[in-house]
């Protein structure tokens, strides 16, 4: 009876796997285009493995491929190691483009460095550390620029940065969050009237990727082709709500994109995605529950 | 009700039970409850991330993430190995060791079914909820120095300190790497 149930589990946790197989390989993006630029959904803040995120850079690209994003940034805490785990990695192949990048985390600021060519460090002012950014090939991003995470950026650092996060997930999880990043993208926007407004999830742990989202104008779909446009100040933000941020010519242009990406949902998601969870869950937990066979 | 779920209940008669009862473990067999507990982790990581599981996606996470279950075997074989009145073999007493993992797995699976999404306002239940395998544990572990070490009470609980001491300081230096922990605390202390 206990084996025969024991076999069910295994047998609950294997047909998951089975019926998750139709996602191994998401359907390839085609992105629009908006003049002679092709429009691209990025996820510029994402925590990978090894560090504080959930998933290694190949999982996390195919993933974000299947949310809907056509790149997605590397940005653990002051350090780049799954960035270069990824290049060693002889299987890493499908998914959306990953941007080698890191979130500088310092007392009195966070910030995104992305597309760097090596580590910035992070014990220097914002504005210092957004030069070293700009010497090694990056754009600085602020990231969540609300509440003590925005007092260390002064003038000197607004002049600098290249962008700024306008949607992030703490406008739905902290009290005035929404408000703070608004004020802020408009004090940079005060002095840098042209600055990115950026879309980004800040992924750890919980999905899903892509919940705030960037839309770049990029010349290219190419890493290169990403930083030119944040350089250019042509993106747009995307809020989980389907708000967006950014020039108004531009927001128009992705508005209804925005919209139906709101909450990141799953392209050609199929019953087979719950479902696969669920019977992987129902499994462990048996497993859990009806233990070894030894008996006490 | 099986052996790991008895061990919370009554951690004590259920270690000596499990001990004495004759057992074939192996060095490969004494792998089976690692494993499982390195298949929760990397199932529920992948869930957690993407809310679906996939062969490559649950091969990735699980192997990634059994690094968690390597530095718990290093720290088990470092106590299990020391104590000279051990009458089981090591096979044995790292398998029964993984037996106590049972709350982290319950609490794991719990978390996957609460099902927190990238913009949660809190997690505070998540945490406060972690706190009965983080007092759970404890108990466990001293009836397993107590029973399956065969070590005298007091020196069960000294091994049962040391043991969560050496966890929680590697917990906390990989936790501390992970998300820059220093300049987070020069931030709160200003």
């Amino acid at each position: 009876m206990k084996l025969g149930g024991r076999a069910l589990a295994w047998g609950l946790v294997g047909a998951g796997v089975v019926l998750g197989f139709h996602a191994e390989t998401p359907r390839p993006l085609d992105p629009p285009r908006h003049g002679a630029d092709v429009v691209l959904a990025a996820d510029l803040h994402v925590h990978s493995f090894p560090g504080d995120g959930a998933l290694a850079p190949w999982d996390l690209a195919v993933e974000a491929q299947r949310r809907g994003l056509d790149a997605i940034a590397l940005t653990n805490h002051n350090h780049r190691v799954s960035w270069s785990i990824a290049q060693m990695m002889p299987f890493h192949r499908a998914g959306a483009l990953l941007i080698p990048s890191e979130e500088l985390t310092s007392a009195a600021y966070h910030m995104a460095a992305v597309g760097t060519s090596g580590n910035v460090p992070w014990h220097q002012s914002a504005a210092a550390a957004a030069a070293g950014i700009h010497d090694r090939g990056g754009v600085a991003i602020a990231a969540h620029p609300a509440g003590d995470d925005a007092k260390g950026f002064d003038d000197a650092a607004l002049d600098a940065l290249d962008g700024v996060e306008a949607a992030h997930p703490l406008m739905y999880a902290v009290r005035n969050g929404r408000r703070d990043l608004a004020a802020f993208y408009e004090r940079a926007r005060g002095r840098k009237p042209r600055i990115a407004a950026i879309g980004s999830t800040d992924f750890h742990f919980f999905a899903p990727v892509g919940f705030c989202r960037t839309f770049v104008f990029a010349r290219e779909r190419s890493i290169d082709g990403v930083l030119d446009a944040i350089r250019r100040g042509a993106t747009v933000a995307c809020d989980a709500s389907g708000t967006t941020f950014g020039p108004a010519d531009l927001s128009a242009a992705v508005a209804g994109a925005c919209r139906a990406a709101a909450g990141a949902p799953v392209r050609d998601s199929a019953w087979t995605d719950p479902a696969s969870a669920l019977c992987v869950w129902l499994g462990l937990f048996g497993l859990v529950l009806l233990g070894s066979h030894e008996a006490v | 009700m099986n052996p790991e779920l008895r061990l919370i209940a009554a951690p004590g008669p259920t270690y000596a039970a499990l001990a004495r009862a004759p057992s074939r473990i192996g060095p490969i067999t004494a792998l089976r409850r690692p494993l499982l507990v390195a298949m929760i982790i990397g199932c529920s990581t992948a869930i957690l991330a993407t809310r679906h599981a996939t062969p490559s996606l649950v091969l990735s996470t699980t192997i990634c993430w059994s690094v968690v279950v390597l530095i718990q075997i290093a720290i088990a074989l470092a106590v299990i190995a020391a104590p000279a009145r051990r009458t089981v073999g090591i096979p044995r007493a790292l398998d029964l060791f993984f037996a106590a993992h049972a709350p982290w797995s319950l609490w794991m699976l719990a978390l996957i079914a609460r099902s927190p999404t990238a913009g949660e306002r809190t997690l505070v239940p998540v945490l406060v909820a972690a706190l009965v395998p983080i007092v759970l544990t404890p108990r466990i572990l001293a009836a397993f120095f107590r029973e399956v070490l065969e070590l005298d009470p007091r020196e069960a609980i000294r091994c049962t300190i040391a043991h969560q001491a050496i966890t929680w300081s590697v917990l906390i230096v990989m936790f501390g790497w992970a998300v820059a922990l220093i300049p987070r605390i020069v931030q709160w202390l200003k």
